[in-house]
């Protein structure tokens, strides 16, 4: 009994220090990784409202398109409506590129206002995807729509386009290829009359 | 049979290390519940996400096949009508038409709906004049309803835009769309965004701890249409 006792030891402060070492290097990894998912879920969803403001700007591209097929319809033009002016797509196929402003069905010089979510700043511009961005023999372009931003969180990125200057940025881009296809499109037969429609 | 004395802990050493413990079981429950927090943080913000590209997916693709759009409003919200197909006489739209079924305008949370609907439509339609979107009927009746968990889904400043005259039929759909989290759904949680009129962004501090918004602004083009 007495050296039953007398054998017992408890933990030395070596053994503590090191398991409460294990358990705080334990705990601040989980709370690194947990932090860096939340990051990413944060620049994921930089990234879908990024992609939606590039789609947007894509749809008006091809509704202009499609406004010019149809005036050219309209007036029984067979001049290809890919032409490289400014009241055509001249702007979008400079180096400057184009942008569509809220309500205007008429791309306008250089890059659009820039569009804040949340405290985050996006910069959108529709520019040349390749050189030219106009063949007006085969009448069709070919555009991209680049979004950049400086995210909340992220890597420290330098910025590599347009727009901003800090670090954490990121772009988006979307790619436009458009043609001149009034001769497969179905004719709009509101405005060029049912005769062109038979 | 007398045994060694033995030497216990004295109060003072039990209370320093009964101190210790509390102070290390302390930071680690504020450890785990930091763990909780960004967990539940990062699940609201995929969740808000997810229903945000759901619902801009499916407007889209509904956008892409339709021959004309509208817009109109609805208990606040902004509602808008696709149009499909016309009838063999000219006379009259059907498509599919996206509201909000109930909306809180006292100024409290941005929309009592945790979900966006959709119900056929049908509209009377002139060649001379843009189609409009009516009002769902009422008690209205969704035939298909877009939800997600725990979110609110908000479809707002719509608007429509038509090729060059003399065409007035509108193919060009463009909105704005938010979705919030069901932790942004009490003062505090959610201010304005000065920037975004209309749209919320979330508060910073305590309150709004758990909040998620995701705002998406788009544009969707209709097909051009073989009978408009």
């Amino acid at each position: 009994m007495k050296r039953h006792l007398c054998s017992q030891s408890g933990d030395t402060l070596i053994e503590v220090v090191v398991s409460l070492a294990i358990l705080a290097v334990t705990l601040v990894t989980s709370f690194d990784i947990a932090n860096r998912s939340y990051s990413e879920g944060f620049q994921s969803r930089e990234h879908t409202q990024a992609v939606f403001l590039a789609q947007e700007q894509v749809e008006k591209l091809y509704a202009f398109r499609n406004n010019l097929i149809t005036a050219a319809i309209a007036a029984n033009s067979s001049t290809p409506v890919m032409q490289p002016t400014p009241s055509n797509f001249g702007y979008c196929a400079a180096a400057a590129g184009c942008h569509f402003d809220p309500g205007s069905s008429t791309p306008s010089s250089g890059p659009a206002q820039p569009i804040i979510f949340g405290g985050i700043t996006y910069h959108v511009v529709i520019g040349p995807l390749a050189t030219p961005a106009i063949n007006v023999t085969n009448d069709q372009g070919s555009f991209v729509a680049t979004v950049s931003w400086s995210s909340s969180v992220g890597t420290g990125q330098t910025a590599a386009n347009t727009g901003d200057t800090g670090t954490n940025e990121n772009t988006t881009t979307l790619d436009a290829i458009l043609v001149d296809n009034r001769g497969t499109i179905p004719r709009d037969c509101s405005v060029v009359g049912s005769s062109q429609c038979s | 049979m007398q045994l060694k004395r033995q030497n216990g802990f004295t109060l003072v050493e039990l209370t320093i290390a009964l101190a210790i413990f509390a102070f290390l079981l302390l930071v680690m429950t504020e450890g785990v519940l930091q763990l909780y927090r960004i967990y539940e943080a990062g699940h609201e913000t995929r969740d808000t996400q997810e229903a945000a590209r759901g619902v801009a997916q499916q407007i889209t693709d509904d956008t892409h096949n339709a021959m004309a759009v509208a817009a109109g409003t609805y208990n606040g919200q902004g509602t808008i009508c696709l149009y499909q197909t016309i009838q063999q006489d000219q006379s009259t739209l059907n498509g599919v038409e996206y509201y909000v079924a109930a909306h809180d305008t006292s100024g409290g949370p941005l929309s009592s709906s945790p979900a966006i609907h959709r119900t056929f439509v049908s509209a009377p339609y002139t060649s001379s004049s843009p189609p409009g979107c009516p009002n769902p009927a009422s008690p209205p009746v969704a035939d298909s309803v877009i939800t997600s968990n725990s979110t609110v889904i908000n479809v707002f400043q719509t608007n429509t835009e038509a090729p060059a005259p003399p065409n007035v039929i509108p193919r060009l759909m463009t909105m704005k769309i938010s979705v919030e989290s069901a932790y942004a759904q009490q003062p505090g949680d959610y201010i304005a965004d000065p920037s975004n009129p209309g749209f919320q962004q979330c508060a910073s501090g305590s309150n709004a701890q758990y909040c998620s918004i995701t705002n998406i602004q788009m544009a969707a083009l209709a097909r051009a249409g073989t009978s408009l």
